[in-house]
Formats: structure tokens, sequence, C-alpha cells
């Protein structure tokens, strides 16, 4: 066997490994996978990593610098060997293979991705993600995985639940179902129509004109050090490569290899019969081929890693600084009631870890990972949620449950650091929002009745019922206290309108501890009183 | 299983309306000679269980072979023991052993949780100490599994939709932990209820204390073992710290709900008349609540 298939067969490995990591990631259920095994796949996955570096200060978590390092070494391996997307194009082209023959040849390079970093290193200098998000291979592949897979491993989950039910079984629990909100699966469906369409047509063309992990990486992998060639004398020009070649990067006629866009997949070195292909360390002699934006389109890449942090190092800083509150939607307590108000939340809520909108959005790629990972479902998958910003940013929803208290999660999932991970006693101060009460809209006050229901769910009793002569008690909240969980939301009876909710934090405050009180006397050896 | 749901469940309502009317607790033919309440006091809580299931000759009064059990304990939130927000889970799985000892088919346990239900089953201890007594722990977060029951004898709450599990069961134990609740004073046996509820929201939108008694007499529990070992005595019924927590070592068993219940609440320090969802079970003839009237077996360990 020739070493080169080894290789090959190392990189579906690879891909293959890290694709099914990722989707098991969205669609494990039963806790089959520690967190810290998906870590493994989504560290290395360079966009995210490389965002997470640049926004949250941590290089301990920089997977993009061994990325970077390798490309320098052996060209575009990321494409072909890590990136979950590449592994999903690869193998639509291997079906298409199958079902009729693709006629691939060499094409001119183009410089569309050239414009494509350009729009994002330009964005980005105005506070925008949107570009990468929706063009980033591993969101994109996390995200389908979330909205597609995830909903299969479910409706299995509930057969096999309910057929355990009808045997008097209860091992395996039924899940609640749901899609992404309607938007958001368009945008992910059509993206993904592109994806499969651009593979079976063309091969890798998306990652040599669209995605910007591909044309950044090009950039690098033309000074790498080892990388294909043709062996001039040896070539025959009969083609085979270049028919093979899913990057289209094999230009024969020249007897060149386009460094920039090969993605490593090694396939060429199988089908020459000459052996003409070579994967080596080019000699000092031979001018490594150039074209005449080069040296602007090196500044570029300068600019798109200076653009990150001067934009968000100056705005979330570190720590948590002051709290920034909107203005209060709770009307006073006025006699008599006034009409039952409705909620109308201005600004968006932010898992925990997340440090405010700002942070969020600016590091968010929009993988949906924290949403898969969030047991009591409360994080949603947005598609602008934010005040126009963050696409594709999910936001906290707490129409059909809470954030768990006794939960990290989230913050534990997250590649691009746009959740940081918080301990759990730390997360238990994290300060997402303010409880507010609107007293026209309460059960108590509308209809006498005793209810509290919202003092009963507080994790941190920021919510107290407070009662005047035995009547029914109505609640009253303590904002310090309070984490803005939205467990007295979720739990707030009262209609149409809910009469307590969460007013998010514009930036994520740190609650007080919740207060502990005296500690009661223990009662043991006391009689019976009856 | 929905089909069986519905038979039995409209059995049960019967039962339980027919009971309801004329003041009889549904068990109470099965311990014919017992006491009506017995309450122990200075052990752990599977020793005070044993002590106090045998003062009513054993569970073999309430449990025939081959029936099937629910056991439903308070599991409403993601705390640990010490924090006596739940059930103890010794007591829950020394109950299932005793169920299963007297011959039960199957013993299930569940609750409608408030905190999310996975956490919860297991921060709790039940979960495990369920498997452990080989007991089988249910879900109780499904709404498909709650079948529509009317409520006959409801002024407030006319029907509610309850855990088909405990309406196909032949055997009902209600295990709550006796702890502070901010707006129902108290919650115990009836208000552990809720947790077979699925539509519980309306309770607290049409009036708690109201829609707790009328729910008592849709299907009572042929056991109520209230759990006093740990009590939360303020911050309830969640609690905030350990700080709320006053160890007390106790435990009451009946089979009568609202004796039940009216001894607990004496146990804690409040007038069960002061609780109204106690007073209107009363009233209702649920059962009892003047302890004078009932034969109370002490028991010191
Ligand atoms: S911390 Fe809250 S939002 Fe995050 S996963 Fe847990 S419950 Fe969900
Ligand atoms: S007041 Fe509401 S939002 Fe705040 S901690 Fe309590 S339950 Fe959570």
């Amino acid at each position: 066997m020739k070493p080169s298939r080894l290789f090959i067969g190392l990189r579906i490995l690879a891909s293959t490994a890290v694709s099914l990591l990722i989707i098991l990631a969205t669609a494990d259920l039963w806790g089959f996978l520690a967190p810290g095994i998906v870590r493994v796949a989504t560290w290395l996955q360079f966009l995210p990593s490389l965002v997470r570096a640049l926004t949250a200060f941590g290089l301990l978590a920089a997977g993009f610098i061994l990325v970077l390092a390798l490309t320098l070494l052996f060209g575009r391996v990321y494409c072909s060997f890590l990136c979950p997307l590449g592994a999903f194009m690869d193998g639509v082209i291997a079906i298409r293979r199958r079902i009729s023959k693709v006629k691939l040849q060499y094409v001119k390079p183009g410089v569309v991705r050239y414009f494509i970093l350009a729009g994002i290193a330009v964005s980005l200098f105005f506070g925008s993600m949107h570009l990468i998000n929706i063009l980033d291979p591993y969101s994109i592949f996390a995200r389908s995985a979330q909205a597609l897979v995830r909903p299969l491993a479910i409706g299995l989950n509930n057969l096999l639940a309910q057929a355990g039910e009808l045997a008097g079984y209860y091992g395996i629990a039924p899940y609640p179902f749901s899609l992404p909100p309607l938007p958001v699966l368009g945008v992910i469906l059509a993206w993904l129509a592109l994806v499969v369409w651009l593979a079976a047509a063309r091969g890798r063309l998306y990652c040599n004109t669209l995605c910007p992990v591909g044309a950044f990486l090009g950039l690098a992998s033309r000074f790498s050090v080892f990388r294909m060639s043709m062996d001039a004398e040896k070539c025959i020009q009969c083609g085979a490569c270049s028919k093979k070649c899913k990057a289209s990067c094999m230009d024969v006629e020249n007897k060149t290899v386009d460094a920039s866009r090969c993605v490593m997949c090694l396939d060429c070195l199988t089908v020459c019969p000459v052996d003409a292909v070579e994967f080596t360390a080019p000699s000092a002699a031979k001018e490594v081929e150039t074209d005449p934006g080069r040296r602007s389109l090196l500044f570029m890449g300068a600019f798109l890693l200076t653009g990150l942090p001067s934009r968000s190092a100056a705005e979330t800083g570190n720590g948590y600084p002051e709290t920034i509150i909107e203005e209060s939607l709770a009307a006073s307590p006025t006699e008599p009631l006034a009409p039952p108000l409705s909620i109308k939340r201005k600004a968006s809520l932010v898992p925990p870890g997340g440090m405010g909108r700002d942070h969020f959005t600016s590091a968010c790629t929009g993988c949906h990972l924290c949403a898969a990972a969030c047991p009591s479902h409360v994080i949603r998958p947005e598609l602008v949620a934010h005040q126009g910003k963050g696409l594709l940013a999910p936001s906290l929803s707490y129409e059909k449950g809470f954030c768990n208290y006794n939960c990290n999660a989230c913050t534990m999932v997250c590649p691009s650091g746009a959740i940081l991970a918080v301990g759990l006693e730390e997360k238990k101060r994290v300060q997402m929002g303010r409880a507010q009460f609107i007293k026209q809209n309460c059960v108590v006050a509308t209809k006498g009745t005793e209810c509290v229901a919202c003092a009963e769910h507080c994790p941190t009793g920021a919510v107290k019922i407070v009662r005047e002569q035995g009547g029914p008690g109505l609640p009253k909240v303590d904002e310090d206290v309070c984490v803005g969980c939205g467990a007295c939301e979720f739990a707030c009876p009262a209609k149409p309108y809910k009469a307590i909710y969460v007013k998010a934090s514009l930036i994520h405050g740190k609650a007080l501890p919740p207060k502990k009180g005296e500690s009661v006397q223990n009662l043991v050896g006391e009689d019976f009183p009856f | 299983m929905k089909r069986r749901v519905f038979i039995k469940g409209a059995a049960v309502m019967t039962a339980g309306a027919a009971a309801a009317l004329n003041g009889l607790p549904i068990s109470r033919a099965l311990a014919q000679n017992g006491p009506d309440l017995a309450a122990v006091q200075g052990g752990e809580p599977g020793i005070m269980f044993d002590k106090a299931i045998q003062a009513f000759g054993g569970m073999k009064n309430f449990v025939k072979p081959n029936q099937k059990v629910v056991v439903k304990p308070n599991i409403g939130w993601d705390t640990p023991v010490e924090r006596a927000a739940n059930t103890h889970p010794e007591l829950v799985s020394r109950i299932i052993k005793h169920c299963l000892d007297a011959g039960a088919k199957e013993v299930v346990v569940f609750d409608h949780t408030c905190d999310q239900w996975k956490r919860t089953y297991e921060s709790s201890g039940i979960e495990a100490a369920v498997k452990d007594a080989g007991g089988i722990m249910a879900p109780g977060h499904v709404a498909r599994h709650y079948a529509e029951v009317a409520v006959p004898g409801g002024k407030d709450l006319k029907k509610a939709r309850v855990h088909e599990l405990v309406l196909e069961a032949d055997v009902f134990i209600n295990v709550p932990v006796l702890k502070h609740h901010g707006g129902a004073g108290l919650t115990i046996g009836m208000k552990n209820n809720m947790g077979i509820v699925w539509d519980r929201g309306d309770w607290h939108r049409s009036g708690l204390h109201q829609c707790i008694a009328d729910f008592s007499t849709v299907r009572k529990p042929d056991l109520t073992v209230v759990d006093a070992y740990r009590m939360l005595m303020k911050n309830g019924p969640r609690g905030v710290s350990e700080n709320d927590t006053a160890l007390r070592k106790a435990q009451i068993i009946s089979p009568d709900p609202v004796a039940a219940d009216a001894a607990s609440a004496k146990l804690f320090g409040i007038d069960p008349a002061k609780v109204p969802y106690i007073r209107i079970a009363n009233e209702k003839g649920v059962g009892a609540m003047d302890l004078s009237t009932l034969a109370i077996e002490r028991i010191r360990i």
C-alpha cells in the first residue's frame, strides 16, 4: 500500500470522528458523551477558537494556533481532516460520483474569497458578526445537526420510550420535541441546500469561494513548508489529477498546484499513473507562485486579526462591570388597579456566562451547541434576537421553562467563548436580569386568592410574600438577590399577562448571595404535640 | 395504556366520590383494627417507618400480592437531601421494600417536579434510592401521561389532569415531606398531590387552598407517610440554605389524609384549623382533622 492511502484513511477517520462528535454533541439526549470529549472536537475548530482567543483573552483555549501551525507546515489540512462541513461535502461528492460522472477540472483562482475576507474585516470593524456567522463552516454544520439530527434523535427516543412504557419500562424518558423557529430553520435549510448543490456540482467550491476559514488558511498555506507539487519531468499531462481534484487546483497545463486552494485531501497522490504528484518541501530554487494582490491580502489578514479585539476588549472588559438596566416597565402599585399590562421585553436575555448582550453577540458564531446542551430547553436559536446584533445567536426564552439554578451546562460547551465557562457556584450569582413585579396583573391583586407560584419557584429567595394580617400575600422582589433565572416568570399563572417577568440586564451583573437568615433550632426530642 | 386508564379512572372517581360523600376513607376497611394514625420519633427515616407500619399490622394490610403500587414522594426541587425540600430518600426506599415484601407486582415512583426533572430526580437522591430498592422511577414531565378526570365534589376545581400511573394504581402511597410553604402555610400530604397533576397553574390562578381541598376528594391516597425527619421551617417550599431546616426525626403515617396533615401541622407548631386546605377538606368529609377523636399510636425510639 502506498503511504498516501494510509494518510487518506487517516483523513477519513479524523474528519468522520470530528463530525460524529459534533453531531452527537447536539443529539446526545442520554448523556453518553462526556462534555470533555466534545470539547476536543470543537477546540480545534478554527473560527470559533480564533474568536474565543480574541474576545475572551483565553489563549489557553486557542486551538486555532495549532491549526495555524499545521497549516504553515502542511497546508490546509484543517479543511480535509478537521472541518466537519468539509467532511460533509466530501460525503456529498462521493455520493455524487457514485450516481454519475462528475467533470471536475482546473479553474483559474478567483478573488471572491478575498472579497469575503475583506467584507468580514469591514463588518467586524462595525461590530457585526453577521457575515462570519452565516459563513463559518463549523457553525453551519453544528447548527444544521442541532436543527435536523437532534429532532430525529428525539423522535427515535420517544418511540422507544413509548414502546417501553407499554411494557412497563420507564428507563427511557420522553423528550419534548422541538424545531428551531421557522426563520432559523429556513436559513439553515437554504444554506445546506447551497452547500450540497455546490459540492455536487463543483466539488470544494464553497471552500474556495465563500468560506472565510478556507480563504484565511489559503493565505497561510502559501507559506507552508510542505505542499503538493508536480514533478515537471515525470508529468505526462494526462490530467488524471485535475479530474480528481475536488478543489480544482491542479493546473496540468503549467504543471503547478495552487497551494492556496489545495484542501489537502491527498486524492491526487493516488491517481497519478506516473507518480508525478508529490508532497514535498519545495526547493528554495522554485519560485513560490504569487499573484498580484498578495501583499495587500496579507495586510488584510493582519487587519482581520486586529479587528476583533480592538472592539470587544474595550466593550466587554474583564469580570462583571456595573449593571446597566433599561427603564422599568413595572408600573408603581396604584389604587385602584390599572388594566392588565402586557410585557414587552426591550433587551434580550443572554445565557449565564454570556456577560451581557454585547459580549455575547460579539463572539457567538451561531453553532447552537448551547441550545442542545440546556436541560431546561430555555436557550432558543433565533435569527435576530439581540436588537440587530448577533445573527443566529440564541437567546433565552422562559415560555416553556426557566434556567436551572443548579446548572451551568451551556457554559461548558461554547467553543467560541460567547458563553464563558463559569463554575457552578459562580453561575449561581450571575445576574442575567432582574425580576419585575406588575401588581395589576397579579392574581392576588385581581382576585384576592392565594397564589405564591412565583415565590415558590424562586431559588434565591428573591421573591418573598408579603402578607398583611392573614390575607393572601403579594410578592415582593429583592432585585439585588435575583439572578434572572425566570423561574418566577415561568410559574406565574396570571392571564392574559404574567405579573412577574425578568427584565434583561444589558450587561450581566453579580447578584447578592441569597439571604441565609438565622439558623433554625433543631427540634429532636421534643414530645408529640398531640 | 391510555384506554385502561380511562376505565380505571372512571372507577376510581366514583369510588373516591362515594367515599367522600359518606366520609369514609377508602382504605379504612383495610386497616380495621389498627390505629387511625401512628406517630414515630427519635430514629432514622427507615427504622421509623418499620415501626410505624408495624403499628398497622404491616404493609400487607395495604398492599396485596400482585398489586401495582405508586409511591409519590415530594421531589420538587433540584436540592440535596440536607436542604429538606424533598422527601428523604431513605424513607422512600424503605417503603418500596415493604411493598415488594408484601408481594407488590411493581412499585412506581414519580413526581411532576418544579425544577428540571432529571436533575431533581438525581440530586434529591431519590432516583438512586428507588433503583436500589427495586422500584421503578417513572417520568412525571410528559403531558400525554396525564388524563383528564372530573372533580365531582369540587367547588373551584371541576377537573384536573392526573398522571395515569396514579389512576391505574391499585395502591397509592403519598409520601410528602413536612415543610413550610410561603403560600399554603404548610405543605404536607394534600398539597403534595399537586405533583400528580399536570395543570396545577390553574390551581394557583383560581385559589390554591380551595383547589387543594377540592382535589383531595378525587383520589385519596391509601396511605399517607409524612416525612418529618428534617423539617424546612422557613423560606419554603424550596428553602434558601440549610439554615432554614431543623432536625426533628419524626414521621406520621395514616390512611386518613386529613388526619395525617392535621397531626403534621401540629408537629410543625401550627393549628391545623388555621391551614385553610386542611379545614376545607375536613368540612368536605375527606377525613378527620380533630385529633382528639382518633386512635393515635405514639412510638418513641
Ligand atoms: S445554565 Fe441555565 S441556560 Fe445554561 S444550560 Fe443550564 S439551565 Fe440552560
Ligand atoms: S426573582 Fe424570579 S428571576 Fe429572580 S431569582 Fe427568583 S425566580 Fe429567578
